[in-house]
Parts: structure tokens; sequence; C-alpha cells
């Protein structure tokens, strides 16, 4: 299923305003934000926080062998620093899991 | 242009071959998910954050709202907040429209080269420029080729190609991690979204789970851990 016409283009322009608006309000308001305390780190921890929601519901759907695959790629990306490297050695890991471990 | 914007885009030509390798990958994936040549162009020169622009088309031809797509695309870039804050002094001698779309040209490589660069000497807006301009290119170009070479694969579960985006976002994930401070966060984040994921429609998830684990880590944290 692809995105037509106005959605695709909508979604475009509403996440270009919103990634705008970030840099543009660090540039204007950024020496207004604690440098400390709950704020600080609560901005420090949510990309991974996001990246962990993103990525997990997505491991479990793929069952056991999706599962193992995460283990693969956090090693991989681990000793070899490489995250396009983990990602291909995660997609081979998956595709071998699936077919050694049923479902 | 000027001596610092030559300096600043020469700096940043070696994390300038990193961004191709990852916009090649970017630029297939986009393919694959039926973004066109025209929309990823728009895409690269407006957006321009690998972060943003891969969770947008992560979601796209979902089904997924628009709004909900670029919501969950500005809460990962929440950051470029630190970074441009960090910054402003050498944007600000431009004045306020000239530091306005200078802005646009920070991505966490120049960022962080210009960074670099300012411990050891007085480095201009000019140095920041001149490697977002030079990032800006690299991944323009990169993207565009992956996405021309894009093809579609029959029964591509055979290949590992339906788990691309996963194992992508796993593997930009374990380079976040910070260590034993992030098991609560992020177990927190898993569980919420979890549960999300299967309780609520669309994108929900992303958005409730990233919230409810950087929140939990007000509370578990200590501050310059």
């Amino acid at each position: 299923m692809t995105m037509t016409g106005w959605d695709a283009w909508a979604v475009l322009l509403l996440s270009a305003a919103l990634v705008y608006g970030i840099r543009f309000f660090g540039l204007t308001f950024g020496n207004r934000l604690p440098r400390t305390g709950p704020v600080k780190r609560a901005m420090d921890a949510l990309p991974g926080a996001i990246f962990a929601a993103l990525v997990f519901p997505a491991l479990a759907g793929a069952g056991a062998p999706g599962l193992a695959a995460a283990a693969v790629i956090f090693v991989a990306v681990r000793k070899t620093g490489s995250v396009c490297l983990a990602m291909l050695m995660g997609m081979a890991a998956i595709s071998l899991f699936r077919l050694v471990i049923p479902g | 242009m000027n001596q610092d914007f030559r300096l600043g885009f020469r700096a940043s030509i070696p994390t300038g071959i990193g961004v191709l390798v990852y916009g090649l990958v970017f630029g297939v994936l986009a393919a694959e998910k039926g973004v066109t040549a025209p929309q990823l162009a728009f895409m690269n020169t407006i957006v321009f954050s690998g972060s943003a622009q891969l969770i947008v088309v992560g979601m796209w031809g979902g089904g997924v709202p628009a709004w909900q797509m670029a919501l969950a695309a500005a809460v990962v870039n929440v950051r470029y907040f630190l970074l441009t804050a960090a910054v402003a002094p050498l944007l600000t001698p431009f004045g306020k429209l000239g530091a306005a779309w200078r802005v646009h040209f920070v991505t966490d490589e120049n960022w962080a080269i210009t960074m670099a660069e300012s411990r050891k000497r007085a480095v201009t807006g000019s140095f920041l420029l001149g490697g977002g301009v030079c990032v800006g290119l690299f991944w323009f170009v990169s993207v565009m080729a992956g996405h021309g070479m894009g093809f579609t694969i029959p029964s591509p579960e055979r290949f590992g190609l339906d788990f691309a985006f996963t194992a992508l976002f796993a593997a930009l994930a374990v380079t976040m991690w910070r260590g034993k401070r992030d098991v609560i966060p992020w177990a927190v984040s898993a569980a919420v979204a979890y549960g999300a994921f299967k309780l609520l429609p669309d994108a929900w998830y992303v958005l409730l789970g990233g919230t409810a684990g950087a929140v939990s880590a007000v509370f578990t944290g200590r501050d310059g851990e």
C-alpha cells in the first residue's frame, strides 16, 4: 500500500515544520533550558526510550526468530560499531532462524 | 563563501562517507515503501534529519494518520533542541534571519565536528554551515542513488527484507544505549509500548512508550551519572 496525494505531502510538510520548529526553538530558547534536574534527565533518556518503544513491539511481533536476530544485532553493533553491517547481519540472521525455529 | 565555510566543509567529509552508506540503505528502503523520488528529494531538503526521515518512511503506507507520523518524527528529534541550543552563540552574530535559515543545517555530524573544533580555536557559524552543506550533499545524493537502485523483490521475507526496518532501528537503539542507567527507562518504554501496541490503534505506542520511558528516568536517575 502506498500513500497518495495529500496524505503523503501532508506528512512531509508537517514533519518538516515540526523538525524545523525544534531546531528554531533550541536556537531561540535553548539558553533557558535547565542543565541539571528532572527535565534534563528526561530529555537525555528520551531518544533511547523512543527507539526502545519503536523496536520492541516489532521484535516481539517477529516471534522467537525476531528476538534471536535482535541478539545478533546487539552483538554486531558492539563488536563492529557499524549500524549498516549490524542491520544486514540481523536480516541474514532472521532469514536463517526462520528456517530452523518454528513461528 | 569564506575560509571557515570551506574548512567546515572539508572537516565533515569523513563523516560524509558514513552518511553515504546510511543514505544508500535509507534510499533503498524508501523505494521499497513506495516513497516517490520527488517526495524523497523534498523530504531530504526540508526535513533533513536521518532519524526523523527514517521514522516517517518506516510508517509510510501503514495507514497511520499524518499528524501522528509527523509527531513521532518530531519526538525522535527533540534532542535537536539541545544541539541547536549549544551552537546558538555561533549563529546569533548572523542576525535573526541569518541564524534562522542557518539553523536548518544543524545535524548530528557537523554539530559534533563543530563542537570538537571549538575546543581548539574560536570557530564561527560558517564552519558549522560548511559542515551542514557537506553532510546535506552527501545525504541527498546517496539517498536518491539508493532510491534509484530500489527494486521490488518477490517474497521479501525469504531475504529478511521485511525485517530491514526493525533491524535498522534495533541497531540504532544499541548505539543509543547509555549503560545501566538505561535499564529502567528502556524496560518501562518497551512494556508500555507493547501494551499500547496491542490495545490502541495507529502509532500511539511509539509516543506513549517513549514518553513513559523518559519520565521514568526522572524518578530513577541522578544527575551527572
